[in-house]
């Protein structure tokens, strides 16, 4: 591949460097073999007794399509790309919108973290738990998706993050825990 | 023959010429330097034969400087310029190194600079490293007989930012070309993987001299890719023979003891940790300098229970590597052991007892399997072999910047695949502020003071802006190396803002230069000190041959030739004393030439002797 061609790749959003169609269904295997096949041809190891400009430019893309890997593999950065593309911005930080019920419920799930202490099988079993809620709310963004419900998606997107920043915190009391 | 050499350099006719390219393996107790020679990986013996040279350096009286088996001698009796275990050293700062082992040496601190004090000045663990490095980069072009066009250098995988940095400031410094910092167990596992060209998802458990990893990797369709790694740097075999070492001193009541007999009682131990491996029981003796002989009798039960701790501590990655990579313990499908220390039968008994008693994989010797893997990915790196397969590493520790309070924002995760970029988007507090102040720090903690501190970042020429308008992105980017570099510019006005790195530790590259200068004057010296030594010996074996002779056929010289030779005999003598090599040159060429007609006589001389009392005959 030459400069140029490289250059112009870095320009590129993930749906476009992964050469995928802008949907939010993914197939696993698929992203998975394409992302191989994409660091197989750009990742710097490929260019170590290169000039120097040419590896600099091969590390930036290859970061570029591990990025465009994690945000292609993550439902909720996936969505938000997707809605991104389609004109809407979405500030995480702002939830002041979420419903009444959706925020009694992390309440007690933040008590249950906390009464689980350090017992991992109680901290494993909240993860499981808020995992299959997870699923559920990611069905529920794929079905809107197809229906063009980009608003109620943008709501459901800040309910995701909820759960993963609550899946990070509970991994973080068990990596303590151990 | 001459025909197949006239081939003009970089022209299409010259044969595809393969590179040199080496694996060195920069290990705590030992280090190694690898090949690939006929498609076979292959470690290089050293000056004794052996594979192992030990990370040992003298710092001695003269200005010379030994490196391996050579310096270990001298660790009895002048312990303080004899530095081992450098590696613990590398990438610290001076509380981070009062806090692990106790060490013979003294430290000096300026400017968060760490050296060693010695007999030849103060040297830095990075000085060290690249004195270690130069040893096996020469090792390895005396032996191969080829320039080396690069090296891969191997680094644990849980080295942080700093320590990564200081490594590859010591290749530079040693000379050699850096085609890639490489970790450790993802090294051992390219060994095994390209071995046995099976995928599945391995587990490796490196326990080395001084530091322990443990990594998760996947080898999938051509793919190495590391899920997570963890460990810890201040965990390895050192601390064993510490914890015999401190067994013999507290059962003993050993008091007032000497350097010397410290670091006699810690090799003793070393020794004794080895032996235990095969060993119920021991007895040994040992003369302290007092003069006072020790018995000491230790049992391998004795020697586990010691241990027991430090076994169980050396678990604590396991666990928390498989939770990161989110596999449980029965999905690794290999179990690769690496590094001198999981020789001992109770760690990998305890290894072992983690994976279901799984049968541990270490067919490959542990000692060699990280410079036989660097040996692979550097043949590959340079393009000898254009391989179906790519090593995709990881970043093992989270990269953050302080915010307000102390607290760290985490901008790369832990276990992000490298190389990774992420921008973030700053803005000015203050009205017309010019100037911004960032802390980048590494490390799982949440205070930035409990995480390691990288560098203070200082954002100048901000153009005045009302608050909060600014908008200053900063790039994070960790490269395949594992090193980090930052860029800045501020979005609306498109203005680069200049950044002025200040490494909160370690050289700045002011100081790297500085090195290179004394390393390249050093080698100068060097050959300058040979060639004096040179002439010294040429002009001494002159000067002993001729003043023989001159006792002996004295005769045959006629006083103005004596005193002739006399004459530049003295001046020869006295050119050695003051060294001069050119002088001690010109005067043996002297010399010489005014011998010439003193040693055709004494040939005839000779000659005429011999034939003296034999018949024409016998002379046909």
């Amino acid at each position: 591949m030459t400069s140029e061609e490289l250059t112009e790749l870095l320009k590129s959003n993930s749906f476009e460097l992964f050469n995928l169609p802008i949907e939010f269904q993914i197939d696993p295997t698929t992203l998975e073999a394409k992302y191989h096949s994409l660091q197989k041809q750009i990742h710097p190891d490929n260019f170590s007794v290169n000039r120097n400009e040419e590896k600099l430019l091969a590390t930036s893309l290859s970061s570029k399509i591990n990025d465009a890997y994690q945000t292609l593999a993550s439902p909720i950065k996936r969505a938000k790309l997707i809605l991104e593309l389609n004109g809407l911005k979405i500030n995480l930080a702002e939830n002041n919108q979420l419903p009444e019920n959706f925020l009694i419920e992390q309440m007690e799930t933040h008590e249950t973290i906390a009464e689980a202490n350090d017992d991992i099988d109680k901290l494993d079993a909240i993860i499981y738990e808020l995992e299959q809620k997870k699923d559920h709310l990611i069905a529920q963004i794929e079905e809107h998706f197809v229906n063009e419900n980009l608003q109620i998606i943008v709501e459901l997107i800040k309910q995701l993050s909820f759960y993963d920043k609550l899946i990070l915190l509970v991994e973080n009391n068990i990596q303590n825990a151990l | 023959m001459a025909l197949l050499q006239i081939a003009e350099p970089g022209s299409i006719n010259e044969p595809h010429k393969r590179k040199i390219a080496i694996g060195i393996d920069l290990g705590t107790t030992n280090s190694l330097v690898a090949t690939i020679k006929s498609g076979m990986p292959i470690v290089l013996n050293n000056e004794h034969d052996e594979k192992l040279t030990p990370s040992v350096v003298y710092y001695g009286e003269t200005s010379k400087i030994k490196v391996g088996k050579d310096a270990l001698k001298h660790l009895i009796t002048d312990p303080s310029n004899t530095i081992l275990s450098v590696k613990r050293l590398l990438g610290k700062d001076i509380n981070e190194i009062e806090l692990s082992a106790k060490l013979p040496y003294n430290f000096t601190d300026e400017n968060n600079m760490v050296k060693i004090k010695t007999i030849q000045g103060d040297k830095s663990p990075v000085q060290v490293s690249a004195d270690i490095l130069s040893k096996l980069s020469y090792l390895a072009s005396q032996s191969l007989g080829e320039e080396i066009t690069g090296a891969v250098v191997t680094v644990p995988a849980y080295f942080n930012e700093a320590q990564r940095q200081a490594t590859k400031q010591a290749a530079h410094i040693a000379g050699l070309n850096v085609l890639r910092l490489l970790n450790e167990p993802t090294a051992a596992a390219i060994a095994y993987g390209l071995d046995n060209k099976t995928d599945g998802t391995f587990l490796v458990y490196d326990l080395g001299g001084g530091t322990l990893d443990v990594s998760v990797l996947k080898f999938s369709k051509g793919i190495f890719q590391v899920l997570a790694v963890n460990g810890n740097t201040a965990i390895g075999g050192d601390d064993f023979d510490h914890l015999i070492c401190k067994h013999i001193i507290d059962n003993q009541n050993l008091t007032n003891l000497t350097k010397e007999d410290i670091a006699s009682l810690i090799q003793l131990s070393k020794n004794l940790k080895e032996q235990l491996s095969f060993n119920e029981s021991l007895s040994t003796n040992i003369e302290l300098s007092s003069k006072q002989v020790l018995n000491i009798t230790i049992t391998q039960k004795e020697f586990y229970n010691l241990s027991n701790n430090l076994v169980n501590q050396s678990l604590l990655p396991i666990k928390k590597v498989l939770r990161d990579a989110k596999i449980n313990s029965n999905e690794i499908d290999e179990v690769i052991m690496v590094g001198g220390s999981t020789r001992m039968p109770n760690i990998k008994d305890a290894v072992s007892g983690l994976f279901n008693q799984k049968k541990l994989l270490s067919s490959i010797d542990p000692d060699l399997v990280v410079a036989i893997g660097a040996a692979i990915q550097a043949d590959i790196l340079v393009g000898n072999k254009k391989d179906d397969w790519l090593l995709l590493d990881v970043t093992p520790l989270s990269l953050g910047i302080e915010t307000m309070g102390g607290l760290v924002e985490k901008i790369i995760p832990r276990n992000s695949t490298i190389p990774i970029t992420i921008a973030q988007d700053f803005t000015t507090q203050k009205d017309g502020q010019n100037a911004m102040s960032l802390h980048i720090v590494q490390g799982e903690r949440e205070l930035s003071h409990e995480c390691r501190s990288l560098a203070k970042f200082s954002l100048k020429g901000i153009p005045p802006m009302a608050a909060g308008t600014a908008r200053i992105r900063i790039t994070f980017q960790i490269d395949a190396d594992g090193l980090l570099s930052v860029r800045a510019k501020e979005q609306t006005t498109g203005i680069e803002s200049s950044i002025t790195v200040r490494p909160s530790f370690g050289l700045a590259d002011t100081q790297i230069e500085q090195m290179l200068n004394d390393s390249i004057k050093h080698a100068k010296e060097d050959i300058e000190t040979r060639m004096l030594a040179e002439a010294q010996n040429k002009a001494t074996s002159l000067i002993t041959m001729l003043e023989h002779a001159i006792e002996i056929d004295g005769d045959l010289l006629i006083d103005e030739e004596k005193s002739q030779l006399k004459t530049i005999l003295a001046n020869l003598n006295q050119a050695i004393e003051q060294q001069n090599t050119n002088l001690i040159t010109k005067l043996t060429d002297q010399l010489t030439n005014a011998a010439e007609t003193f040693a055709v006589k004494r040939t005839n001389r000779a000659l005429k002797q011999s034939l003296s009392g034999k018949t024409i005959n016998e002379v046909e």
